[in-house]
């Protein structure tokens, strides 16, 4: 085939990345299913599988860098619409537990409340654990596999923690902001800084998130058990904070290829799409914000 | 490595150098050889889930339990669907997708050429978890391929296994479709407008946004139903505050959408055949677009039509019923659109042409059958009897499962570079065609009577139909047989096809040599 | 199932073919077939029949305009015949035409879909309120707001040995009510407008009877209504099936209405027991009838003759007050082995179950160790796995002849002796 220089789409030659990668989701899948049913050798194969794969990924992102001088705008504006299409089917990921909440609470809470001849005296109210919560408590229905605490549990404060964490999170959307100009604009320290500024305030949210679990278990009794209440604050948040686990270890990424001169002024890919990413998630916090702490 | 730091080895124009086996099956970053990978796999799925099909009809012979315990008859309807929806007919039109797309636009390869080959490799491994699920105590899912909770609650491990082995079809179905996508949109030649994309590029445009919106959604929904399993949450415990019905509009959020995303590309494929053999252009080709479109917008609204006697509130069983009937009107104009193209034609009837019309044919039957559907009231009397499972068939197995045949007797000369042996083409038609209808016209009179779906055992009055429906289905998937075998004839051998294959196509596909070569349009085409 | 097994199952198969065709038209003979819907014998059905007879004639009639178009076509414009294509390849006002054309016709099916709907919806002004649950694999009936309490539950009553034709040996050849019989039967009052409230105990099921025009979901936690009105005339029984997916058993749960006049329901109602069965024997339809009901029930109760209404409300009331009978190990075994018929349908009737999915009573740690663990789970259940509270079904009698019965079979030879009075210290 012609050269490939700059003036044709580059198409890479053939790889056995992405065929080992899916051995390794294999691992992982296969793994974390036959762990939730005790098997012994689960453990392994999964770690097994996460290894790969980070180690396959590492390799096959360090590929794509070294090519990438040989990328075209064509192949910039690919990976810029592939980038933008994964965040949007991350959108419609968490849009599938925000409509579970959202029907929950507007939709089968009140039913239940209505149903008198199956649960006397249960009522709608927001956070619920559902019409069984008392009589698990007191003990007299069998404990049923789904509610593991009972009932007693106290709410988290949002205007502490979670205010906290809304400002961090809000505030490292600016602070990445002006890292982005300063790359524009050529200013090293500058985005040096702002970008670092930036990861540290996300792993400051996360601190604060672990503490915020930390208490919610053994001061609030507030858990992934404690009725639908718990299952949609943990899971919302929950894959929240993985997201910004995923966002930051982007960023931090970023940061140390900037620090190796891997970007200019015209071509920073990454960091583009790591911004993307991190407004992304940014964005889900102000909605958990107002939908699970305020409201 | 990348084809600069190699070109100097290979030399300049040899557009069909090919890799060694290995790295050619495994490794591939080119889209033909991926798009055969998945046209393969979907075809050995069409294979594996139409043995679970045999064993489900085997079964229903006649009233009482012959062969099989209805554990595991609830294991082989599950199963079946699984593989046929998400192992046969989707990877299929990303076959086609992968063939096809880059040679009608005029593109070089799939825009992501690696992440393509993730998302084939995806899928064996996914399929074998869930076959794998056979073999773990208490074997496969049983619980349908909705996966209601809580019924989804009770199983076993292979439940677990099921939901993992979707999240990897997720995984692998949303890479597809953002590199559909972003070909599309992004590696177009100089000149191709939108408006003047060939409809089976626009029809996988909408159906890639489809994916990437509904396959997190059910991810999701499999997610709660892991948690809820193992880790004590009530999403569907209504003990702590859940509904089982909310786990159904999440599912039908995604499922809805998932038919139209089985179906879109079939119509992209009929919109290319029928002008073909009509030698006419398509008529309409811009209200084709939007009534495309229209069927995508209006597949987000109207999920509930499969959950009416869910005991909804009246106004919204009245908004989904009207919102679904609202789909013929779309739908209709592209079935129109197909007529008025013959209309006036001059028509020749190679094997593709029997199958795109009868393809418009039993699809719009089965889709006459989705709008009885539609209707609240009746759906009552419809809902979960064979009528559904007869309704289905028709869109699903008349509607995508033989376009996809259709197309790949139209465009197998181009890929293989030989002509197939039409008289066997057109038996197979027929042979499909009569015994699909052998087989699934009685299960509208079922429904009607009131056999319920998912039976492993029914009343002697439903007998005789179902002793139709048996022998149609076994009929069938003989004529599969068929199917594989002029497949490989033709691969190996055959009358050369020219670059034209047929009389005066249109499009950038047929401006190649047959067999297309390894590479192709290196050098963007210039569309006028 | 194990692997060993569905090879087996799939072996079996293989030979299907040979018998396929032969059967297939000596089966002809036999079976007595039909098209469409059940006689409706409610309004609404009777309205359900209407619409879905309209809109099918508004779909064939489409159907045949369009084809009849490009089948023409198709005829006429071949190149056989040397017809020179045309070129035109769009015309706006045709668009449009049959853009609203569709259009027009929906509004047309919509018009009368929504009347009923409305209708059926409707379930105010009800003259009887039935409570209705489903369970793996049974309904249960729960009259409400009559002077007496009335509930029972109905489970398939077809013999295993017609279901079975695994071994030609031992199968009988299937009845003409073959899965569509139970034990107990619905009894509803003609001309009077019934609500039930649908609801479940463990998985969702669905109640539907075709004839009524009626088919609801039945979701654990949740309560849906619907209504049916028979009307007057129309006496008689009527069968439906479940119709949502329940695991297992799910085509062996069929529901039995056993529609009566208004009177006749009264004096049912009323005489509390007193009530002449014969009366409502409906022997034309050649169904299970009360009469039926009643000795079928009276086999399983030792004490002297019931009378219907006993007959049908079976545990609950027993399980107040448990029988003053003093039992010998025989008569639990006895005993328990005919209500163990009911666990059967999971843990297999020689207590193996299924690996993974239902536990096998052979050899349990359960049924081999505390008896108190034993006897709760059966009261109590398992919540969130197939494992029902039978507390509510089955009387202290039963009890605790079934879990004898379970520690001294399949193998588990504890000798244990569970007595009533044992069960009943463990109820409240
Ligand atoms: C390829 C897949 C596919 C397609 C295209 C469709 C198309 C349609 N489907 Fe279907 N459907 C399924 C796959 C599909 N379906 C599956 C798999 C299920 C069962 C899932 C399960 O439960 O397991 C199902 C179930 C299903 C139900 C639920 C039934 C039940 O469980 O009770 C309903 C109810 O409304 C429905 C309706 C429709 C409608 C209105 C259309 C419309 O899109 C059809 C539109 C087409 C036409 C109407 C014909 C052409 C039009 C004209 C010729 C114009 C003139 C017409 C008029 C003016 C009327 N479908
Ligand atoms: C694209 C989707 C698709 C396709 C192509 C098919 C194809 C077929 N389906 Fe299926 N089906 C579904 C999707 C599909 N189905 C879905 C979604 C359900 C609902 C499941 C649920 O309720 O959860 C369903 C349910 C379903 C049922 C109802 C089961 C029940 O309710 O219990 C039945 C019963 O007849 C059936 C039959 C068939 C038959 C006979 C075929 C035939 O077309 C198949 C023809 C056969 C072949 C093409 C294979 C040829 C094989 C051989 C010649 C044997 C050689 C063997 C080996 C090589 C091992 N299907
Ligand atoms: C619908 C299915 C079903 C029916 C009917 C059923 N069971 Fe069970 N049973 C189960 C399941 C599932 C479990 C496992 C519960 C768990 O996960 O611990 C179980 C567990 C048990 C156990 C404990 C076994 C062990 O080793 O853990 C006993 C004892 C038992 N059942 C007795 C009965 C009796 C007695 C009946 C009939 C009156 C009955 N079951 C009917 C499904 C059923
Ligand atoms: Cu109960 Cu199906
Ligand atoms: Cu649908």
């Amino acid at each position: 085939m012609s050269a490939q220089s700059k003036d044709h789409y580059y198409v890479p030659d053939s790889s056995a990345y992405p065929f080992l990668c899916s051995i390794a989701l294999f691992c992982i899948a296969m793994g974390a299913a036959s762990m939730l049913n005790g098997y012994s050798f689960a453990p392994t194969l999964m770690s097994a599988g996460f290894l790969g794969m980070a180690v396959l990924l590492f390799i096959w992102f360090r590929s794509v860098i070294i090519e990438s001088p040989d990328y075209n705008m064509d192949v910039d504006r690919s990976f810029r619409m592939g980038m933008s299409w994964f965040i949007f089917s991350e959108v419609m990921f968490f849009a599938a537990f925000f409509g579970a909440l959202y029907y929950i609470r507007m939709l089968s809470i009140p039913w239940l409340a209505d149903t008198e001849l199956l649960w006397p005296g249960f009522e709608a109210t927001w956070p619920s654990t559902g019409p069984q919560g008392a009589e698990l408590l007191a003990g007299v229905a069998p404990s049923a596999n789904s509610i593991a605490e009972g009932t007693e549990y106290a709410l988290v404060d949002p205007w502490h923690l979670p205010l906290y964490n809304t400002l961090l999170l809000l505030a490292s959307s600016v602070t990445l902001t002006i890292s982005h100009h300063a790359l524009r604009a050529e200013k090293r320290g500058q985005t040096i800084i702002w970008l670092a500024i930036t990861v540290i305030l996300g792993a400051i949210f996360l601190f604060l998130q672990v503490e915020e679990y930390i208490e919610a278990y053994t001061e609030l009794g507030l858990t992934l058990g404690t009725g639908v209440y718990g299952s949609t604050f943990f899971m919302l948040t929950g894959f929240h904070g993985f997201h910004v686990c995923l966002g930051a270890f982007i960023l931090l990424v970023v940061l140390i290829r900037y620090m190796k001169g891997h970007f200019n002024a015209e071509r920073h890919f990454a960091f583009e799409a790591g911004a993307w990413y991190w407004h992304f998630v940014d964005t889900v916090w102000v909605g958990l914000f107002i939908f699970v702490y305020i409201l | 490595m990348s084809h600069a730091a190699t070109a100097g080895d290979h030399g300049h124009d040899d557009h069909d150098h090919k890799p060694p086996f290995f790295q050619r099956w495994f490794m591939s970053t080119n889209h033909k050889d991926i798009g055969t990978l998945y046209l393969i796999f979907s075809l050995t799925m069409l294979f594996v889930g139409g043995a679970m099909a045999l064993v489900i009809r085997a079964e229903l012979f006649q009233p009482g339990l012959q062969f099989v315990d209805p554990h595991f008859f609830n294991q082989m309807t599950t199963v079946h669907a699984l593989i046929m929806v998400f192992g046969a007919v989707m990877p299929g039109f990303v076959g086609f997708a992968n063939w096809m797309l880059p040679l009608m636009v005029g593109a070089p390869d799939m825009a992501l050429p690696r992440m393509n080959n993730w998302s084939f490799w995806i899928l064996p491994f996914a399929f074998a978890i869930l076959l794998g699920s056979f073999f773990v105590p208490g074997g496969a899912p049983a619980s349908g391929w909705t996966l209601y909770a809580p019924l989804t609650i009770q199983g076993g491990m292979s439940v677990d296994m099921g939901i993992v082995a979707i999240h990897m079809m997720g995984i692998s179905s949303i890479m597809g479709a953002i590199n559909v996508i972003v070909t599309v949109l992004n590696m177009r030649a100089p000149g191709m407008t939108l408006m003047k994309m060939p409809m089976f590029v626009w029809t996988w445009l909408i159906t890639a946004f489809l994916l990437i919106a509904v396959m997190p959604v059910f991810a999701g929904a499999v997610t709660m139903l892991l948690t809820d399993r193992h880790f004590g949450t009530a999403f569907f415990n209504p003990a702590g505050g859940g509904d089982p019905v909310l786990y159904q509009h999440i599912f039908w959020f995604f499922g809805h959408p998932e038919v139209y995303i089985m179906i879109l590309p079939a119509f992209g494929i009929i919109s290319h055949i029928i002008p073909t053999f009509a030698r006419k252009p398509l008529f309409g080709y811009s209200s084709m677009v939007f009534a495309t479109a229209a069927i995508a917008f209006l597949s987000f609204i109207v999920w509930a039509h499969h959950m009416f006697t869910v005991g909804m509130p009246l106004q919204g069983e009245l908004f989904f019923m009207y919102a679904t009937m609202l789909i013929s009107v779309p739908t209709g104009v592209k079935v129109f659109n197909w007529v008025t193209t013959m209309w006036r034609g001059s028509m020749t009837f190679e094997t593709p042409m029997l199958y795109a019309i009868g393809v418009v044919f039993l699809f719009t039957l089965g889709g006459l059958s989705g709008l009885m559907l539609a209707i609240t009231p009746a759906d009552f009397q419809y809902h979960d009897t064979y009528f559904v499972v007869a309704h289905f068939h028709y869109v699903l197995f008349a509607g995508a499962v033989m376009a996809m045949m259709g197309g790949t007797f139209f465009w197998l000369p181009k890929w293989t570079g030989h002509m197939y042996n039409e008289t066997l083409g057109k038996i197979h038609f027929w042979l499909t065609a009569i015994f699909f209808n052998i087989t699934f016209f009685p299960q509208h009179f079922l429904g009607l009577a009131g056999m319920p779906r998912r039976y492993a055992d029914y009343p002697v009055q439903f007998t005789e139909f179902n002793q139709w429906s048996s022998v149609g289905a076994f009929g069938l998937g003989l004529s599969q047989l068929l199917f594989v075998y002029i497949i490989v004839a033709t691969v190996r051998g055959g009358k050369k096809a020219t670059a034209e294959v047929w009389e005066n196509p249109e499009g950038l596909e047929w401006t190649v040599p047959s067999p297309a070569p390894f590479h192709t349009f290196d050098e963007p085409p210039v569309v006028k | 199932m194990v692997l060993s097994q569905h090879i087996k199952s799939l072996s079996k198969i293989s030979t299907f073919g040979a018998f396929l065709v032969a059967a297939l038209f000596s089966g002809l003979a036999q079976a007595e077939y039909r098209l469409n819907f059940q006689d409706p014998v409610t309004e609404v059905a009777r309205d359900i029949f209407g619409l879905h007879m309209l809109i099918f004639w508004i779909c064939v009639a489409i159907f045949v305009a369009v084809f009849a178009v490009m089948f023409y076509s198709i005829f006429a414009h071949r190149k056989s015949k040397n017809y020179e294509p045309a070129q035109f390849s769009h015309s706006t006002s045709v668009e449009i035409v049959w853009t609203i054309v569709p259009f027009l016709i929906l509004v047309v099916m919509a018009v009368p879909a929504t009347q009923v709907l409305i209708k059926m919806e409707d379930t105010t002004k009800s003259d009887l309120t039935i409570k209705i649950t489903g369970y793996q694999w049974k309904w249960g009936y729960d009259y409400l707001g009559l002077d007496q309490d009335i509930s029972f539950y109905s489970t398939l009553s077809t013999p295993r040995n017609q279901i079975d034709q695994f071994d030609k040996e031992n199968a009988q050849p299937q009845g003409e009510n073959y899965l569509l019989e139970t034990d107990n039967v619905l009894v509803v009052p003609s001309g009077r407008k019934v609500r039930a409230l649908i609801t479940a105990n463990d998985v969702i099921h669905a109640w539907w009877i075709p004839a009524f025009g009626t088919k609801k979901d039945a979701i654990p936690g949740y309560i849906n209504e619907l209504w049916f009105n028979v009307d007057e005339g129309k006496e008689g029984i009527y069968r439906g099936q479940c119709a949502e997916l329940c695991g297992k058993d799910h085509a062996f749960m069929p529901i039995v209405v056993k529609v009566v006049t208004g009177a006749e329901f009264d004096a049912w109602v009323a005489a509390g027991g007193s009530f002449d069965a014969s009366n409502i024997a409906d022997q034309t339809l050649d169904a299970p009838s009360i009469v039926e009901t009643q000795a079928v029930v009276i086999e399983t109760q030792d004490d002297a003759p019931v009378s219907v209404i006993e007959a049908i409300i079976p545990s609950a009331q027993a399980a107040d007050q448990p029988s003053a009978k003093t039992w010998t190990k025989e008569e639990l075994m006895t005993k328990g082995e005919s209500v163990s018929a009911s666990c059967a349908a999971c843990h297999g009737a020689d207590g193996s179950g299924i690996p993974g999915v239902f536990p096998a009573i052979a050899g349990s740690a359960v049924a081999t160790g505390s008896i108190d663990e034993h006897i709760k789970i059966v009261m109590f259940g398992k919540p969130g796995t197939a494992m029902a509270a039978f507390g509510g079904q089955l009387s202290d009698d039963e009890i605790a002849a079934v879990v004898t019965y379970q520690r001294n079979s399949f193998g588990n030879d504890t000798g244990d002796i569970v007595l009533p009075a044992d069960v009943q210290a463990k109820r409240n």
